[in-house]
């Protein structure tokens, strides 16, 4: 009786095996995810391989794109332009042209080549400028501060002072270096509005180099060559917090 | 005659027995090679369902190999037997029985041969269009290589169209013309552009230039989706192996 039983059993778990391995065996392919397309076919491997590189840009549109960047370059730094305002005053007997001096004055600190490469932008007032950029005659120089000479321009304070001597005649040396008067003009200017600015004195960086404005060219090039225009290098300023 | 026959009885009688006993070794041959195809027939749905686990196993070699062998899995008549065998299916239940078990069995294992053959079919053809996608593949060391990829996509759309393909790859060769004219127009639009010297349109084509180039990977939805419809049709055949 048991061992029928025993037989029935294990027939009926064998039946059940079988059926067990035959669903497996026709599920295999059809089971969830099974077949990767990937795994019998090679489009995907081809297609990911096709990519375009980066194509270099024609000269024709560097040459816009860099046009267009100055261009917004020159818009931003009209858009975040520093202005500083300066009144004009005399001081002595005073033969110049004052009217010639202011415009020419105005020219120098505003032209592109100088300290408005800053994004700073001089204004002329009638008065309480930041700063008072004086034409002065040469013997008043020394009443401004100890440290002014009558040969040469100067800066005391808030007074940036010109030498009328200097302003209509230059120097000895930067005449006879074949130097323009206007050159002159814009050198002294931006060399002792740049003391305002907050810059000391500099020397020459070497032979042949273009001198810092900051240098004291009326005195002595030390090798260098003539520059009335600030360095690059120049281009900051603790007074504007630049 | 009568006389004749009288006196030959023994010999009428042997000859009477022996086209007996002829008749039932034909018989039974004949019932013989009808089972004998009955078990080939069981014995290749055996095979068919060996090979079915190992189309989805193992290398990209060995996948194909077993589809080519399941696609040779080809109808086998001998089911049917000879003449008798169909008139004694119909007055013997069993003989009927067999033969018709073994010709539903060549039915389902034909269905999942062509099924296996189909796919076949559908790898060789669609390889040739794979083929030429591999040719758009841009080689920048080439000073020229704009030049060249605009003229490897020129060759490619026209080389894709004029492959003869199966009707289950014809989506696929579609795609890949689709995209790869769309490439060709592209750099079209990029050369105008940039003899116009119009910034803004070299840009626009540019982009789009690069947009039709990562669109290729569109063919390979299209291949997915395929060869899915495919496998499903197989799987649908196998399951009732």
């Amino acid at each position: 009786m048991y061992s029928k039983v025993m037989r029935k059993i294990a027939l009926a778990g064998s039946v059940g095996l079988i059926g067990g391995l035959m669903l497996v065996c026709s599920q295999v392919v059809s089971a969830e995810g099974a077949v990767n397309p990937a795994d019998y076919s090679s489009m995907r491997e081809t297609v990911s391989e096709v990519k375009l590189p980066d194509i270099p840009q024609p000269d024709w549109l560097k040459q816009q794109l860099a046009a267009e960047a100055a261009a917004a370059a020159a818009a931003h730094r009209a858009a975040n332009t520093m202005t500083v305002t300066y009144d004009v005053m005399t001081k002595g007997a005073v033969y110049a042209s004052l009217s010639e001096f202011k415009l020419l004055a105005n020219q120098t600190l505003n032209d592109p080549r100088g300290w408005s490469r800053m994004n700073v932008k001089f204004v002329e007032v009638a008065s309480g400028g930041r700063f008072t950029l004086v034409l002065a005659e040469a013997s008043q120089l020394p009443t401004f501060s100890s440290g002014c000479s009558s040969d040469y321009s100067c800066r005391a304070g808030r007074y940036v002072i010109i030498n009328q001597d200097r302003w209509m005649g230059a120097t000895p040396s930067w005449n006879a270096a074949g130097g323009s008067i206007r050159d002159y003009r814009h050198m002294v200017v931006n060399h002792e509005t740049g003391h305002w600015l907050g810059h000391d004195h500099q020397s020459c960086g070497g032979a042949g180099q273009f001198a810092p404005v900051m240098q004291q060219q009326s005195m002595d090039l030390q090798g260098c060559k003539f520059n009335p225009w600030p360095l690059t290098s120049e281009l900051t300023s603790s007074q504007l917090g630049i | 005659m009568k006389t004749f026959l009288l006196a030959r009885k023994k010999l009428l009688i042997g000859v009477i027995f022996a086209l007996i006993l002829l008749s039932v070794w034909v018989w039974f041959a004949g019932n013989a090679r009808q089972q004998a195809s009955f078990r080939r027939t069981d014995d290749r749905v055996s095979q068919a369902k060996r090979l079915i686990p190992t189309i989805i196993e193992g290398s990209r070699t060995k996948r194909l190999t077993s589809l080519r062998v399941l696609a040779g899995l080809k109808k086998d008549d001998t089911c049917k037997g000879d003449w008798w065998n169909d008139w004694q299916q119909t007055v013997l239940p069993n003989a009927k029985t067999g033969a018709e078990q073994c010709r539903a069995k060549e039915k389902k294992l034909a269905k999942v041969a062509q099924a296996a053959a189909d796919i076949n079919d559908y790898l060789t053809d669609e390889s040739k269009v794979t083929k030429q996608i591999g040719t758009l593949k841009v080689d920048a060391s080439a000073s020229d290589w704009p030049a060249r990829a605009k003229t490897a996509a020129e060759s490619a759309a026209k080389a894709i169209n004029s492959i003869r393909v199966v009707s289950s790859v014809k989506p696929v060769q579609a795609a890949a013309k689709a995209r790869t004219e769309a490439i060709i127009t592209a750099w079209n639009a990029l050369d105008t552009a940039s003899k116009k010297q119009d910034k803004t349109a070299y840009q626009t084509a540019e982009a789009q230039l690069k947009q039709s180039y990562a669109d290729l990977a569109a063919i390979i939805d299209v291949s997915d989706d395929a060869l899915q419809k495919l496998f499903s049709t197989l799987t649908t055949a196998t399951d009732t192996l």
